[in-house]
């Protein structure tokens, strides 16, 4: 089964946070690739969710890059910054709180159904 | 594992440029995702082509394009908190400035005008664009982002025209003109069409557009593009009047010069040349005012009809036909004041006349600064059209009036 996109949306900068504080220096394609290892094809980001994530996270200062030229073509790896680190620890803690809550929320739904 | 050639890549970057991903940071990133994609799942005897589209269309759902969207709408929604906060400052700021600056205006307190300028430059360059920048984001229907920008534009046209009405500047009908046809030809049919379709709004559109009508109606009457009617009436009437007052003088010193001439006891020589230099004098302001008059109305009048001015109330072309930088006055209206200069003198030196009857070109206070001004400066600098014809014709009355006092 696939997560739907909006469920994965909100949480692709927590996912994409933690995978460069495990991996030191990623690159796009290795993401997703990762990712979809990981959660063994439950999770799978779309490139066109995960770039503008990127993009939006070096933007921001989270993380930098760094270039490396593969023959004709060039490839970016991103690696976390220093405040990247710190929004990393507040952002995983964050989304383990509110999965919890979510947890309490819907027990208690379920219960009274 | 697939090796893909020099030429696959261009073709693929080229591919993606087509595909109107223009950000080369996005298209190199693009770039190596599907290089890679190609370099794991493709057959080493596979074919690159067909396997290249099909990957591609993975991409997106109805665009690649979508992407470099998505990236710039994340990046500019970094700053989404920061405009709406200088959104909201600015437009607190304007209403603040613009409040007080009215209130000291009316009063006649000083720093009125600085303060409306301010308040009306907030407006109309900080927050009004900023609104509509913010607006149009969150809107997702094509119409109802136009609706935003029209009446944005209409919004920063119409406080700038006001602006310029205010402070007399040169263009401010033409833009409060713009501004209204904006809001009725395109804003309000579009208001209105997108909103009728709504059975929701439908009530609501229609007594919006009303208003906005009725608004644009009454604003229309209280900017006071042509003068009042009244007031272009009686300038006419006192124009043709003195005009009639100065034919009449010239026609009956005509005669007294004839008689003089005839008769011997008089001084012939000097009345002939009081006669030529107030011709002269009559004529050349005569040529002021129809050069004046056709290059204000931008016609080839030879002759002035008050009833059919045009452009009654307009000072800035007669400003800047009369004056040059610093509101010096230009070589014709300097030559007028030196010839009535002289004409003056001639009369003191031939003629035994109190210097009261003289033309008066002396300095005159100006009533709101206090201070003294010229007197080319006082008659005609940001006079409108029919007071310079006016005090032009004044001029050539004195003359005549000086004229035939003299003859006695």
């Amino acid at each position: 089964m696939n997560y739907s996109s909006e469920l994965i949306k909100g949480t692709l900068k927590t996912i994409v946070l933690k995978l460069l504080a495990d991996n030191k220096k990623m690159y796009g394609y290795e993401i997703t690739q990762t990712v979809k290892e990981q959660t063994l094809d439950k999770i799978l980001i779309t490139e066109g969710a995960l770039y503008p994530t990127l993009h939006s996270l070096e933007a921001d200062g989270l993380v930098t890059t760094e270039i490396e030229f593969i023959g004709k073509r060039v490839r970016k790896y991103y690696r976390l910054s220093p405040q990247g680190k710190i929004k990393t620890k507040e952002k995983v803690s964050e989304l383990a709180d509110f999965m919890n809550t979510m947890k309490f929320l819907l027990n208690i739904k379920t219960k009274t159904v | 594992m697939y090796c893909l050639s020099d030429k696959q890549i261009d073709y693929i970057i080229n591919d993606i440029s087509t595909r109107g991903v223009e950000m080369e940071a996005l298209q190199q990133n693009l770039l190596d995702h599907i290089c890679c994609i190609v370099e794991q799942n493709l057959e080493v005897d596979g074919d690159f082509e067909s396997f290249y589209q099909k990957t591609i269309k993975t991409f997106y759902k109805d665009a690649l394009w979508e992407i470099e969207e998505e990236t710039l709408l994340l990046l500019t929604f970094k700053n989404y908190y920061k405009m709406k906060k200088t959104m909201i400052i600015s437009g607190l700021f304007s209403a603040i400035t613009m409040t007080a600056g009215l209130i000291f205006k009316f009063m006649h307190w000083p720093g009125a005008s600085p303060m409306i300028l301010m308040g009306v430059a907030s407006l109309g360059l900080i927050f009004l664009p900023l609104m509509s920048v913010l607006k149009t984001k969150e809107k997702q229907n094509k119409n109802d982002k136009l609706i935003i920008v029209f009446g944005a534009v209409f919004g920063v046209l119409i406080s700038f025209a006001v602006l310029f009405k205010i402070f007399h500047w040169p263009g401010a009908n033409i833009m409060g003109l713009i501004s209204v046809a904006i809001m009725l030809l395109v804003f309000t049919p579009l208001y209105y069409f997108t909103g009728i379709r709504n059975p929701e709004n439908k009530t609501n559109t229609i007594m919006i557009t009303i208003l906005l009508v009725m608004g644009c109606g009454l604003f229309l009457t209280l900017i006071n593009f042509r003068p009042g009617f009244t007031i272009v009436k009686a300038s006419e009437k006192i124009n043709q009047h003195l005009e009639e007052c100065y034919n009449y003088a010239t026609q009956q010193n005509s005669l007294i010069f004839n008689k003089t001439i005839i008769d011997t006891l008089t001084n012939k020589k000097n009345n002939i040349e009081l006669n030529k230099k107030c011709n002269e004098l009559c004529n050349a302001i005569e040529v002021i005012k129809l050069n004046v008059l056709q290059l204000t109305e931008q016609n080839i009048a030879t002759v002035i009809t008050y009833s059919e001015l045009t452009m009654p109330d307009n000072y800035d072309i007669p400003t800047n036909i009369l004056f040059g930088e610093n509101a010096t006055a230009k070589p014709q209206l300097q030559a007028l004041k030196t010839n009535l200069n002289n004409f003056n003198t001639f009369i003191l030196e031939n003629f035994k006349q109190n210097s009261a009857i003289l033309i008066n070109l002396s300095d005159i206070t100006n009533t709101d600064s206090g201070l003294p001004e010229t007197w080319e400066k006082s008659n005609y600098y940001h006079m409108p059209l029919v007071c310079i014809l006016r005090n032009l014709t004044q001029l050539q009355l004195e003359v005549r009036l000086i004229e035939s006092n003299c003859m006695r």
